[in-house]
C-alpha cells in the first residue's frame, strides 16, 4: 500500500512538474501597448455592424441565467471598427447587452488590466439604432477586480454599450503596486495517508501599464438572486 | 485585526479557483445608487467604521500544510501561531505609533462629512451604532437625517503579501446607504484598498484600488517611520472618502 501510494504521488509530482514545464515553455510574453494607429475606412458614425453579442443557444442561456453572469469580451486594434473624431481616430467595439429573463442586472464595461498595458476606455449606451444614450464620465472610472471603467444599472431603451479606445490617453501611463493572493494545493503523506490543503501564498508586484491603442475590452453583466 | 478564520480563509480559497461552479453561480451584484430616485438630501453617518485598532496583516498563511499535515488540529494549530505573529505585529505597529495620536476613525468620519456637504449632502452628523463584530448594521439608529451612510470595515491598516515583501496601508470594506425608517438599500458595495481584507467572499466585481507606484513601503515594522506610516494611511483614507462619496453621485 505504502509503495503504491508512493508511486502514485511520485508519477503525479512528475506530471505536475512536466505540465509546468512545457507551460512555461509555451507562455508567450505579455503583449505590449500599441502606440501608433493606421486605421483604414474610419468613418465619423458609429455601426452596428461588428456587435458581439451572447450565444443563444439553449446550453449557453441556461448557464447564464443558472450563473446569473453574462461576460462579452473583444480585442481593440486594426481589425476593429474604426470612428474617426476631433482628437483622433479610435477602434471601437459594440456590445449588445443580454436578454435573459434577469432583473436587476448590473453591468461592468471597461478595459482589462493587462501586464503592460491597457485600453483607456470612452464608454457609452446605445439604443436599438445606435443612437447615443449615455456617455460615462472617465473621471469616475473605476477598478472592479481586473477590469477598468464603469458601473451601472442599464435603462429602458439601452441596447448596447460602446467601448472605444481614447485616443488622448495612448502613450500615458499608470504605475502601481499590487499585492494578491492566491491558493496553492499541498499535500503530506505519512504512513498510509495523504493530507491535504491550501496555503495562501502572497504576491507583490509592481506594473506600469501603457494606455494603448490595442488590448482586451469588454463587458461583464451580473444579476441578483430573485426574491 | 486577523483574518485566520479557518473556515472563511479556507472558503475564501476555494473561491480564488476560477473553476469552482458555486462560486460562479454566485457573483457579488452592487446596489448602484440612482440619486433621482432615492431623493435623498440628508445623511447620517453611522459610527465605528473602523476596528478599533490598526491592523498588520501578512496575506501568506501555511494553514494548508497545517491541515495537509495534521488535519483540522493542524490547520489550527498553524492558525493560532499566525495568530500569534499577527498579534506581536500589531502591538508594534500601536507602539510605533501611539505618540502620534492617529484616530484614523475620526480623520475618515471628518473627511467623509467634508466631502458629503461638497457634494450638496446636509446633516452629517456622525450617529452612534451598535454594531456586531465587523459586519453591517443590523437596525439603523434613530435619527432625522434622511438616510444613514453605514460602513463596516472589515480590515483597516497595514498589510503585506508575504515576509520580504512591503508593509503598505491596506482596507477593506461593505459601504451602504440606507433610509431612514423603511432601512431600504439604496446603495451597497464593497471596496478594497491594496488587496485589503473584505467580508465578500467572491470578489470579483468589488471596487479595488491600488497603491501608486511611489507609495511608500516597508519590508519590516521595526524599520518604519511613523510620520510617514500616518501620512501613507491618511493618503489611504482620502482615497476611500473620495470613492465613498463618488458612489453616491454616479449615473
Amino acid at each position: 500500500m505504502r509503495k503504491a501510494v508512493h508511486s502514485s504521488i511520485a508519477k503525479a509530482a512528475n506530471l505536475t512538474v512536466l505540465a509546468a514545464l512545457a507551460a512555461c515553455a509555451s507562455t508567450p510574453p505579455p503583449p505590449a501597448a500599441v502606440l501608433a494607429y493606421a486605421p483604414v475606412d474610419c468613418t465619423s458614425d458609429l455601426t452596428l455592424d461588428k456587435v458581439k453579442a451572447m450565444e443563444t443557444d439553449e446550453k449557453t442561456l441556461k448557464r447564464a441565467t443558472r450563473n446569473r453572469t453574462v461576460e462579452l469580451d473583444a480585442e481593440l486594434g486594426l481589425a476593429s471598427d474604426c470612428m474617426s473624431g476631433p482628437v483622433g481616430d479610435r477602434p471601437y467595439q459594440v456590445f449588445a447587452l443580454p436578454d435573459l429573463p434577469l432583473e436587476g442586472g448590473v453591468v461592468y464595461a471597461g478595459a482589462e488590466l493587462g501586464t503592460l498595458r491597457t485600453v483607456m476606455p470612452e464608454i457609452a449606451t446605445l439604443d436599438a439604432n445606435g443612437g447615443i444614450m449615455r456617455r460615462f464620465d472617465a473621471e469616475k472610472f473605476r477598478r472592479y477586480s481586473n477590469r477598468f471603467g464603469h458601473s451601472f444599472s442599464p435603462r429602458a431603451g439601452e441596447a448596447y454599450v460602446v467601448i472605444a479606445a481614447n485616443p488622448a490617453a495612448v502613450g500615458d501611463s499608470k504605475a502601481t503596486v499590487e499585492t494578491s493572493a492566491v491558493g496553492r494545493n499541498v499535500t503530506h503523506v505519512y504512513g498510509s495517508t495523504i493530507g491535504g490543503g491550501i496555503d495562501t501564498v502572497g504576491i507583490q508586484n509592481e506594473f506600469e501599464r501603457v494606455y494603448s491603442y490595442e488590448g482586451k475590452v469588454g463587458i461583464r453583466v451580473v444579476y441578483p438572486k430573485a426574491k | 485585526m486577523t483574518i485566520h478564520h479557518p473556515a472563511r480563509t479556507l472558503a475564501a480559497l476555494l473561491c480564488a479557483s476560477a473553476t469552482l461552479a458555486a462560486c460562479a453561480s454566485n457573483p457579488y451584484v452592487p446596489t448602484l445608487y440612482d440619486a433621482d430616485a432615492a431623493d435623498i438630501s440628508s445623511i447620517a453617518i453611522a459610527d465605528d467604521a473602523l476596528p478599533d485598532s490598526i491592523g498588520a496583516n501578512e496575506l501568506a498563511s501555511a494553514m494548508g500544510t497545517g491541515q495537509a499535515a495534521g488535519g483540522l488540529i493542524g490547520a489550527l494549530v498553524v492558525a493560532s501561531m499566525e495568530g500569534i505573529e499577527t498579534s506581536n505585529r500589531k502591538k508594534a505597529l500601536a507602539e510605533l505609533l501611539e505618540p502620534h495620536n492617529f484616530d484614523p476613525e475620526a480623520e475618515f468620519e471628518k473627511a467623509l462629512a467634508t466631502k458629503l456637504s461638497n457634494a450638496g449632502y446636509s446633516s452629517l452628523d456622525v450617529v452612534e451604532v451598535e454594531r456586531k463584530g465587523r459586519q453591517p448594521l443590523k437596525n439603523l439608529p434613530s435619527t432625522e437625517a434622511d438616510a444613514v451612510l453605514d460602513i463596516a470595515a472589515t480590515s483597516f491598516g497595514m498589510q503585506k503579501a508575504v515576509t520580504g515583501e512591503e508593509w503598505r496601508p491596506a482596507a477593506g470594506m461593505t459601504v451602504r446607504l440606507l433610509r431612514s425608517g423603511t432601512e431600504d438599500v439604496l446603495m451597497e458595495n464593497v471596496i478594497s484598498f491594496n488587496n485589503g481584507v473584505v467580508s465578500e467572499v467572491n470578489r470579483e466585481g468589488i471596487i479595488e484600488i491600488a497603491p501608486d507606484a511611489d507609495s511608500v513601503g516597508y519590508l519590516k515594522i521595526k524599520e518604519m517611520d511613523a510620520e510617514i506610516v500616518i501620512a501613507e494611511m491618511r493618503s489611504m483614507i482620502d482615497v476611500l472618502s473620495d470613492t465613498v462619496v463618488s458612489l453616491l453621485s454616479d449615473a
